[in-house]
């Protein structure tokens, strides 16, 4: 006999997008005129503290509110989604998307596998057959396309067993996916979330974010990419030259464009970071930049890859400065000066 | 006589003779469109109640070609996209033998020059004229139909064994002109968008395998192979061992080329063919080790892996699939270009049968004399001679149909006989 799961009130305050921690929150009937009483207050600095997290990316173990009433804890989730979908800045809301939904990969690392599974077929209502053995877990195959994190290398289809309707997965990409679950589930639900009315309480909040946010939106906006390494060092002068146009706002050729893009990605930069470096584009526009840095990045399309231009194309294109000795490519001086720097090949900076 | 016109009256006896229209389910929820015979313009964003409807107005307008939406709307007749309402759509592969290299092409396509009317046999200018503005005509013939087939009995057997679909969700529709369409009607695909439609259309073509990630697989550059797949794996790790096995087997000196997709060295092929027996013993048996495969170089081995892939791998034209927002050809309805019907067919037809054998529509015993500038040799079951030499030929009914509907351009007069 299956040993049964408990789910705990602990339980539905972490992951407060599943259907136990939702339903939860519904019989508390908590309206947001609550939110003027103490109780509520309660509610709304927790809230609030939840997004300047985010905004602050405190490491987790520092922003776990201490000996907190649980249910007020589960409260404060709802709350900042009404306190984001107010201040309707999309880059908020995925900021804080991600910061939560990171979170609780963190938490259910910590968890044991049945409960993983708990939460996925009972808190989402995922089938998910699981067994014993290494790949011991299978998941129906449309909710695994359905929150898929990429679409490349172990994770695409084709490189999976699939058999009967299952895809195999491991315990670690269960709880990817269901990081990817939760972080759509917040983006979703900041879209989603209208209020009749603002009482007073709520809107001061909301300022308050919104002031916070945009005191820090600009760091958002620069690189944040080059923190650990020193770019002057690493990266090639035909690339350092494209970042500093760009920091300074000038209009750069598509071609520069290409090839900054496509060098950012290839040394292991996210969508989200190299759609951050064209923030300070005078055309810049972050559906049409997300498009295609998504296809440069071989998630549209033809799902190619691309890769930098070599330095014979770049000086064609006039994007090469300096003549780099024995280097043939923008990656090729990348992995060497990483390599010596740094002894290995290919660190992830 | 006019070759359209007769074209146009076929079509117009078989549309008013009830022939067997198969209507998509919720053929409320179903946009369908049409193409005339008096020019080439979609008519588009139109829904019909019921079954009858939809015969009636064939009937009254006899289209040469007739489509449905692969996708459910909630106002299928709305004038665009974005207001029809978009509710799901099935999941659809279309078999085109025309994306598949078969090389009995030669023996019927032909290139027709645009300025001068020229015939060419080759691909890059008119051999008439010079002029680049030419326009490949393709056939099918029973060589072609055959190879969309095996192409279709694959996939079937990836969407039951891989994908879990019950044969009853699967509908196997021959297109009416050069290979089948495979659609599936499942609640948990109906919603799925382009980036996940993709992802299974990869699937079943093999496409992006990659032998550092697939399970059962180890075979890094340095270091010692290991292979824990066998032929009885599930998904494509044992599809791969399955089509190796079948390789091995048939391999010899003078297919190899034919049969391996990428390039072995010499001495590996013949160490391979030396010890053939052990090969399939040890993939018959992989519990005491496959001590023969492994010892071939990573390349070769990794060569062999790769045209097992391309082995058991299903072609398919990729748009179809992908875009959620397809129309596709109605069964049951004629193709304006081979005067075939569209035909919905059973498993057992597939495996069993040509559609040579139940697509054929002017089956009559009619014969037509037809002149033509250039003929194509072999079409459908029918060779076609032009015994004289004098550019006139007798063909039956369906073969003149499927001249005048491909190739009207090529056809200067036709009688009966």
């Amino acid at each position: 006999m299956e040993e049964t799961v408990i789910f705990t009130l602990e339980d539905k305050f972490k992951y407060p997008f599943t259907a136990q921690a939702r339903d939860h929150i519904r019989k508390l009937n908590f309206s947001i005129d609550d939110l003027a009483l103490p109780i509520g207050r309660t509610v709304l600095s927790l809230a609030k503290k939840r997004i300047l997290d985010a905004i602050r990316r405190e490491p987790f173990a520092k922003a776990e509110p201490k000996d907190i009433d649980l249910e007020i804890g589960l409260l404060s989730f709802p709350t900042s989604i009404i306190i984001l979908a107010q201040v309707s800045d999309e880059r908020l809301v995925r900021v804080f998307a991600i910061y939560e939904s990171k979170k609780v990969r963190n938490f259910l690392e910590e968890e044991n596998t049945r409960k993983i599974v708990y939460i996925a077929r009972n808190g989402l209502g995922w089938d998910i057959r699981s067994g014993s053995r290494k790949f011991n877990l299978a998941i129906r195959f449309h909710y695994y396309l359905t929150y898929q994190p990429e679409y490349l290398g172990s994770w695409k289809l084709v490189n999976k067993v699939l058999h009967d309707g299952y895809v195999l997965i491991t315990r670690h990409e269960l709880i990817r996916l269901i990081e990817e679950f939760s972080k759509r589930y917040i983006i979703k639900a900041c879209n989603e979330a209208r209020i009749s009315r603002l009482p007073e309480s709520l809107s001061i909040a909301i300022e308050e974010i919104s002031r916070e946010w945009a005191s820090v939106r600009a760091k958002y906006e620069l690189p944040k990419i080059l923190s650990r390494v020193d770019e002057n060092e690493v990266y090639p002068p035909c690339i350092i030259n494209l970042l500093n146009l760009v920091r300074r706002g000038e209009n750069i050729p598509h071609s520069g464009r290409f090839a900054l893009a496509t060098f950012m990605l290839n040394i292991g930069k996210s969508v989200d970071e190299v759609i951050d470096l064209f923030r300070t584009m005078p055309d810049f526009d972050e559906n049409k930049t997300r498009y295609q840095v998504e296809h440069l990045a071989g998630l549209r399309g033809s799902r190619i890859k691309y890769s930098t231009f070599k330095c014979l194309n770049m000086k064609s294109l006039g994007l090469c400065v300096k003549d780099c000795k024995d280097i043939k490519h923008p990656l090729q001086y990348f992995y060497r000066k990483i390599g010596r720097k740094y002894g290995s090949k290919k660190t992830n900076v | 006589m006019d070759p359209k016109k007769l074209m146009f009256n076929c079509f117009k006896r078989y549309y008013r003779k009830n022939p067997d229209i198969v209507v998509p389910n919720n053929i409320k929820q179903r946009e369908f469109g049409f193409i005339l015979f008096i020019n080439d313009e979609m008519i588009r964003h139109t829904a019909f109640p019921s079954r009858e409807e939809l015969v009636k107005y064939l009937k009254e307008k006899v289209p040469r070609h007739a489509y449905y939406s692969t996708a459910y709307y909630v106002d299928p007749s709305a004038p665009d996209m974005a207001s029809k309402g978009w509710l799901g759509a099935d999941l659809v592969f279309d078999i085109d033998v025309d994306h598949i290299p078969t090389d009995c092409k030669a023996d019927h396509d032909f290139y027709l020059c645009q300025d001068c009317g020229g015939i060419s046999i080759s691909g890059e200018q008119c051999s008439v004229c010079g002029s680049s503005r030419i326009k490949k005509v393709t056939w099918v013939c029973e060589r072609c139909l055959d190879v969309a087939r095996e192409h279709a009995l694959r996939l079937i057997d990836i969407l039951i064994s891989d994908f879990g679909f019950s044969s009853n969700e699967i509908e196997i529709v021959f297109s009416g002109h050069r290979g089948y369409h495979i659609h599936v009607q499942n609640k948990d695909i109906l919603e799925l968008g382009q980036d996940g439609r993709r992802e299974i259309l990869d699937y079943v073509r093999g496409e992006g395998i990659d032998f550092r990630f697939l399970p059962g697989f180890n075979i890094p550059r340095k270091g010692s192979k290991s292979i824990s797949a066998s032929i009885d794996s599930r998904g494509w790790p044992g599809r791969i061992m399955r089509s190796l096995y079948n390789i091995i087997l048939n391999l010899n000196e003078n297919n190899f080329h034919e049969i391996l997709s990428r390039e072995i060295e010499r001495d590996d092929l013949e160490y391979i063919l030396e010890n053939r027996s052990f090969f399939l013993e040890e993939l018959e048996n992989p519990d005491k080790g496959y001590v023969n495969l492994l010892k071939l170089r990573r390349k070769t081995l990794l060569a062999l892996l790769e045209s097992a892939v391309d082995f058991s791998k299903v072609i398919v034209d990729e748009k179809v699939t992908i875009d959620t927002k397809r129309l596709i050809r109605l069964p049951g309805s004629l193709h304006g270009k081979t005067g075939m019907a569209v035909r919905k067919i059973l498993f057992s037809d597939l495996e069993n049968k040509s559609p040579v054998d139940y697509a054929i529509v002017f089956a009559e015993n009619e014969y037509f004399k037809i002149k033509a500038k250039f003929f194509p040799r072999h079409i459908l079951d029918f060779k076609i001679e032009d015994k004289k030499g004098n550019g006139y030929i007798v063909v039956p009914k369906y073969i003149a149909i499927y001249l005048i509907g491909n190739a009207s351009e090529i056809v200067e007069a036709i009688e009966v006989i």
